[in-house]
């Protein structure tokens, strides 16, 4: 693997294994866990038992199929086993039951030329296993775990599960077992987890060359700044930057020292018209894997891998025109500070008709006044543009003497909100997923064209 | 999708594996068009549902949350499964 650039300071949110036995029968590379993690991509697919069944087919001479009933009635056994999860948890004594892959494949009568098994399951995961991963006790279709029922957020009504191979390949959901001559890629889509790390190599920032957007940069921090108490921005210093467009987005690659990386993505919060450096706003999630680390250890002068700028479709430029409706939510707020801050550096005012600035509006949901990031700027450009306005809405605490919204976004407020601008406005809504759907479906609802509404959702793994 | 299951909060938009498929793609794919396979419904890349944290990541079509495109970055290379897609169009640059 190629040499990668280490940022200072980082180990990210993992404990290792604890002393003792329990540290020894964990691999090398992993941690140790005492909880079970949920990691699946995707919504978790409810098959009710009496449409369930388990199909093998393949290089077989004859498909063989069971239903749930067909299926709890083949024998079955305990399994104890440590499993070990690829994104490097290991939990030790998992207690399952399960009828073994040798009891299922003694129904049907292999090829010769058999020689992969690909198990496919509800959701369309599939993952491909060597034949010999699965015989002789290697693999089992487990229905029970510690004792109870398998849950769905677990992989119920039932899951493969194989001990000596990385977690992923113990499929969620299992639906069938296809024998195969070759093996087949399992790209995934839902199920189990992994985490796989990109190969590509940092761009040395002292480069002349513009760096291209698809490559690794690394920007030098030459500021901090504290906008709330949870919340904090980060310039980034940035020589070989080509430039962004308002609501673009980067990407931030940490890689501690033994080569553990994670990326994340935060959105520009500067304005263009800014060259050469550009600010992003993170919020310290409690438990985050990386905003505790921007929040803690990060000082000026600290390296950071950065790629981008990232984005074409939530985006706009005082040339796309307006009127501008923005609706933000909590930290869903940067991205459209961005697109403020061009348009207050792009318009000369009312004096020339050419290049005055288009009406807009930014209705912005925080819990709290302290948690209204940017807040004294935000006010002080509304106060001094006639066409710009900002509402806020307080859903947790308003200020003393608040006579404002003081709630979550709902059609009703939209409706307010949004008339003045009419339903030519260019909308642009950001922030957590709930705030996004209630508000793109009272938009359309209220005669916004679809096409005018764009959205960027934040969720948890966005901070 | 039901926005009441507790998963929806992690569903996010296709902007969030973007960083990944313009470098895989070698450009920006964010504005790309993408024609369902399942449902024949055509969105940008960017505006399709990203369920990321899992092995890969996949995106699914906002219309009928059929899978799409996967992707998947390993130690040799990133693997992208357009299956999902009937097509994809580059545009001309």
């Amino acid at each position: 693997m190629t040499e990668r650039f280490v940022t200072r300071g980082f180990v990210g949110r993992r404990s290792a294994a604890g002393d003792g036995d329990a540290a020894a029968r964990v691999p090398p590379g992993q941690y140790l866990t005492t909880d079970f993690p949920v990691l699946s991509a995707g919504p978790t697919p409810r098959t009710p038992l009496e449409r369930w069944s388990l199909r093998i087919d393949g290089l077989v001479a004859g498909p063989m199929s069971w239903s749930w009933e067909e299926f709890r009635a083949l024998p079955a056994r305990d399994w104890t086993v440590d499993i070990s999860c690829v994104t490097k948890w290991t939990k030790l004594d998992m207690r399952w039951r399960g009828v073994s892959v040798d009891t299922l494949l003694e129904h049907v009568d292999l090829d010769p030329a058999a020689a992969y098994v690909v198990a496919w399951s509800d959701g369309g995961y599939t993952t491909n296993l060597p034949l010999g991963d699965v015989l002789n006790g290697g693999a089992f279709v487990a229905f029970e775990y510690d004792g109870r029922p398998l849950t769905p957020e677990h992989g119920g009504p039932a899951r493969l599960v194989v001990p000596a191979r990385y977690f992923w390949k113990s499929a969620k959901w299992i639906r069938g077992l296809r024998i195969q001559r070759e093996d087949e890629p399992s790209a995934t889509t839902t199920g189990a987890t992994s985490g796989a790390k990109s190969a590509t190599t940092a761009t040395d920032a002292t480069v002349r060359t513009m760096a291209s957007p698809i490559d690794w940069q690394l920007a030098t921090v030459s500021a901090v700044r504290d906008e709330t108490p949870s919340v904090r921005t980060l310039t980034l210093a940035l020589p070989a930057w080509a430039g962004h467009r308002p609501g673009q987005h980067v990407d931030l690659r940490l890689t501690a020292e033994d080569g553990y990386s994670v990326e994340r993505s935060y959105s520009i919060a500067s304005e263009p018209e800014r060259a050469g450096e550009i600010d992003i706003t993170v919020e310290r999630i409690p438990d985050g894997g990386v905003s505790p680390f921007l929040h803690e250890v990060i000082v000026p002068g600290d390296r950071l891998e950065v790629r981008g700028p990232i984005g074409g479709y939530f985006v706009w430029e005082s040339s796309h025109g307006g009127p501008l409706f923005l609706v933000g939510g909590g930290s869903g707020v940067v991205p459209l500070m961005a697109m403020l801050r061009h348009r207050a550096r792009s318009g000369s005012g009312a004096t020339d008709r050419a290049t005055s600035r288009v009406a807009a509006r930014l209705l912005f949901s925080c819990r709290s006044p302290d948690d209204a990031i940017y807040r004294p700027e935000l006010d002080a450009l509304a106060a001094a543009d006639p066409d710009l306005e900002v509402v806020y809405t307080f859903t947790r605490l308003q200020p003393p003497g608040w006579s404002g919204y003081a709630r979550r976004v709902d059609r009703a407020m939209l409706a307010e909100v949004l008339e003045p601008l009419g339903a030519e406005a260019r909308t642009y809504i950001c922030g957590p997923t709930a705030l996004v759907e209630v508000t793109a479906n009272a938009l359309v609802g209220l005669g916004l064209a679809p096409d005018r509404v764009r959205t960027e959702r934040f969720g948890p793994s966005g901070t | 999708m039901d926005i009441d299951d507790p998963a929806a909060e992690r569903m996010l938009d296709g902007n969030a594996v973007a960083g990944t498929l313009n470098a895989a793609f070698g450009r920006d794919v964010t504005l790309m068009p993408g024609r369902c396979a399942h449902c024949g419904a055509v969105n940008v890349v960017d505006a399709m549902r990203a369920w990321v944290g899992g092995p890969g990541s996949v995106l699914r079509c906002p219309a009928c949350d059929g899978v799409v495109i996967r992707v998947v970055t390993t130690p040799h290379g990133t693997l992208v499964d357009v299956r999902g897609a009937a097509y994809l169009r580059f545009e001309p640059r």
